[in-house]
This record gives structure tokens, sequence and C-alpha cells, in this order.
């Protein structure tokens, strides 16, 4: 012990440490930078930061940042393994309530999708892909989140996405109709893999982009009436009646099946789920029993767990004599409890939902 | 966010200049705070919505670099810290920072 002490106070590991840190200093920051996780934006960060300092000042720089990643990498980086884990059984539960049974094919092609494209696809793309995976997309979004959320990208990257195969058209392209209009999805399970390396913050800042630009854009779109039924039929989530519940079984609270519910794999439904899955785990509040059992009614079982926990638990249930499904009526009341600028993503996501369940909010 | 000194140090170097865009390190500096504290209150204060980041245009960069990182106030974040150092001006424990509040 005595040893390694006298080693690393010698003037010989000084002397290394100062030829390292002084003349090597952007590839030294990079070793400590990349105990981030992948696309954390600190890691861009700190490199950038280093080359606006004077060469004298970027030893010092490099030091200090050792604290940083210690501090601030570390538990980034663990923060994402736990996201990951937390994920990777959320999609099953996902997969289940989708198709009424448990998928871990499905499960395992979304990893190796994901997989492929990370092994080819450049950084910029990759990022731009995370971001897409939290919206619904098609290429008029798509363009606005790369102009807005990665300025780092370009139209190569974008391209980049489209030609990997990640997101696919959910349906042919009619001769004359706008390309812009086609809605893109990704496969099943990949837009929960792609979300659970994102930074929760990262994920709302796309959330509230792109939320205004569809408000601005349906607006918008009123003076064109058949184009604006056309997308927003496109949009709608498909069911007989435009509710997953028979109304008759819903004014008893009974609960449903999965395959009863026939809970279809709309895009967007799709794109919020896993949106809401990465923005719900792990939030705790004292008070979500009782806003379980406001949106829920009475009559339900008291349910425990994070949001996402009683989220999924009360999407079982069916809607209202209202026709509101206690789900996103639980949603809506934890959106107003929370408040602030999550509590406004929250309710973003609610309000784009009653809009396609064609419901008043 | 708990209020300590860092947490009032880096808000009266944000609220001194509240609508412009603020570097990292450089807040750091004139805060007084080392890079170790202040990148995690930094994280802290964008998942809140307090800020907001993002990234200098590599157009308007004239040296040989990659673009820098910049954060801006939101108008919560305004809010929240002028709120905070409303606080923290009658509290014991910053009249240290006297100095600063002018």
């Amino acid at each position: 012990m005595k040893e390694l002490v006298d080693a690393i106070i010698s003037w010989r590991t000084l002397l290394g440490a100062v030829v390292i840190f002084g003349f090597v200093p952007g590839f030294v920051l990079r070793l400590l930078v990349s105990i981030y996780p992948k696309d954390d934006p600190r890691r861009r960060e700190l490199v950038a930061q280093l080359y606006t300092l004077k060469r004298v000042e970027r030893l010092f720089f490099v030091a200090e940042q050792l604290e940083t990643v210690l501090f601030d990498g570390l538990p980034a980086r663990f923060a994402s393994m736990r996201r990951r884990l937390r994920i990777r059984r959320l999609r099953i539960k996902l997969l289940f309530l989708k198709s009424g049974s448990g998928a871990p094919m499905e499960e395992e092609i979304a990893d190796e999708l994901v997989r492929k494209f990370l092994g080819t696809a450049s950084p910029p793309a990759f990022r731009l892909a995370t971001m897409l995976a939290a919206i619904p997309v098609d290429l008029r979004v798509a363009r606005f989140i790369l102009a807005t959320c990665v300025p780092e990208a370009g139209l190569e990257h974008l391209t980049e996405v489209f030609a990997s195969g990640l997101l696919r058209p959910t349906r042919d392209l009619p001769d004359g109709e706008p390309e812009d209009d086609v809605m893109y999805n990704f496969p099943e399970g990949v837009r929960a893999v792609l979300l659970s390396g994102a930074r929760r913050s990262e994920v709302a800042r796309v959330v509230r982009a792109a939320s205004e630009y569809a408000s601005k854009w349906m607006l918008a779109l009123r003076s064109d009436p058949d184009r604006y039924a056309h997308i927003t039929s496109e949009m709608l989530i498909p069911g007989a009646d435009g509710n997953v519940c028979d109304s008759s079984e819903s004014a008893r609270g009974t609960t449903v099946g999965a395959s009863e519910a026939e809970f279809d794999a709309h895009p967007s439904l799709l794109a919020d789920l896993s949106l809401l899955s990465h923005l719900l785990v792990g939030v705790t509040d004292p008070q979500l029993p009782e806003l379980a059992r406001r949106a829920a009614g009475p009559g339900v079982p008291a349910v425990s767990g994070d949001a996402w926990d009683i989220f999924s638990y009360l999407m079982e249930f069916c809607a209202r004599a209202d026709g509101m499904p206690p789900a996103l009526s639980f949603l809506d009341l934890l959106a107003r409890h929370v408040g602030g600028e999550f509590g406004s993503v929250l309710l973003a996501v609610y309000e784009r939902q009653v809009g396609h369940l064609g419901l008043k909010s | 966010m708990r209020k300590t000194h860092a947490l009032v140090q880096v808000a009266l170097v944000l609220m001194a200049e509240p609508a412009v865009k603020h570097w990292g390190y450089e807040l750091g500096k004139q805060a007084g705070v080392r890079s170790g504290v202040l990148y995690p209150m930094l994280t802290r204060m964008l998942e809140k919505g307090w800020l907001v980041d993002g990234w200098e245009d590599p157009a308007a960069i004239v040296e040989k670099r990659p673009p820098r990182r910049y954060y801006e106030l939101t108008d919560l974040g305004k809010a929240r810290l002028g709120g905070l150092l409303a606080e923290a001006k009658t509290d014991a424990r910053f009249t240290h920072l006297q100095a600063r509040w002018a």
C-alpha cells in the first residue's frame, strides 16, 4: 500500500500527469466524458468548452472535469442503466397490452434493429431517431424536429434514419397525395428501446416542440376541410365506435382483457404509450392513489406503485359513461397535480389522445 | 431545489442577465462554483424547466472548434430563481453575498 501511495505522489507520476493532461487534454477529456451515457449532450458540451479555453487553462479544466464526471456523469450513467432495465420490463408490458399475450420475440427483434442501427448510424442520426421516437412522425414533423431540436444534424441524417428501415410508412402513398401526409412508425418495441437511453428533459422538449408545431399546423389546415378531415381521420384511433370499450360495460366499471379491448396498434397511440412509459416510470407521489380513485371511481380497487403502474392498471378499465377512459382521466388529473413543465407535457399528451378519441377535454 | 450557496451564486449570475445565453463553464467561473457542482445543478434546472438549452450556430463560429452548448432562462426559471433570490436576500446564511446583490 505504501509503495502504491509513494508511486502516486512521486514526481514521475506528477510529470506523467502533466504531460498527458497538458499535451493531449482533448483525448483525456474524451476518455473522461465517456462515463456519460452515449447520447448525453454533456459529452459534447465539455469537449466543446475545452477548445474555447487558452492552452494553459486546459490542463486545469480537464482536471476539474474529473469531479464533474464523478458527480454528474456517473449518476447519469447509472440512471440510464436503471431506465434501460425498467423499459425492458415495460416493453413486455406494452406488447402484452397491445396483443394480449407476451411476445418476447418482438422484443428481441426491436433490440436487434436498434443495435444494428446504432452500429452503422452517425451520432446525429441516432440522436435524431431517439427524438423522433418520442412523437408521432410524419415528414413534416421530422423536418421540424431536425431543425429545432437536433441542430447538429442535417437532412443527410434525416435520410439516414429513414433509409435505415427503422421508420416505416403506415400505408402506401396513393398517387397525387402529398408525401408529407403519410405517417411513419417504428417497428414494435423500437420506440421503447430508443427512448430508454433518452433524457427525460430532452424528451419533454421534443414533445413540447412537436405539440406546438402540430397545433399551429392543424390550425392552418382548417382552411382546407377535405385534407383536414383526411389527416385527422388518419390520426384517429381505429375502432368501431371510437371507443376501446363497450359503453354498457364501462358504466359498471368492469375490466376487460386486452384482446377484448381491441387495443389497436395506431402509431400515435403507441408513440404516446412509449412516451408515457418513459415519463411516468419512477414518478411517485402520495396523492397518486387518490388521483386514481378520482379518475376511475370509488368502485375500483385501490392501486399502488408509480404513476406508470397506475396508468397501466387503469388502462384495463372501460371508459366512463362520458366516454372518457379512466387512464386518460388519471393523466389529466396527474398533469394538473404536478403542474409546471412536466405537467404541461402530460397535458399535451392527454389532449392529443382526447382529440383522437373525439372527446372534449 | 435545496437553497444552497452554490445555487444562490448561480442564480445571481443567471438573473444578472436573464435574457442572454449563458455558457456552462463561464457561468461557473462567474458564480465561483466548481464544474462538479454546477453541471448537476444545470441538469436539475433543465429537468425542472427553469432553463432551456441549445447549441451555438456552427456558421457563427470563427475559430476552429465545435459549437458550445448554451443555457437560457425560461419564464418559469426567472420566476423561481427570482423568488429564491428574494428569500436568500433576507437569509442570514447568505449575508456574505451582500456585495453581489447590487
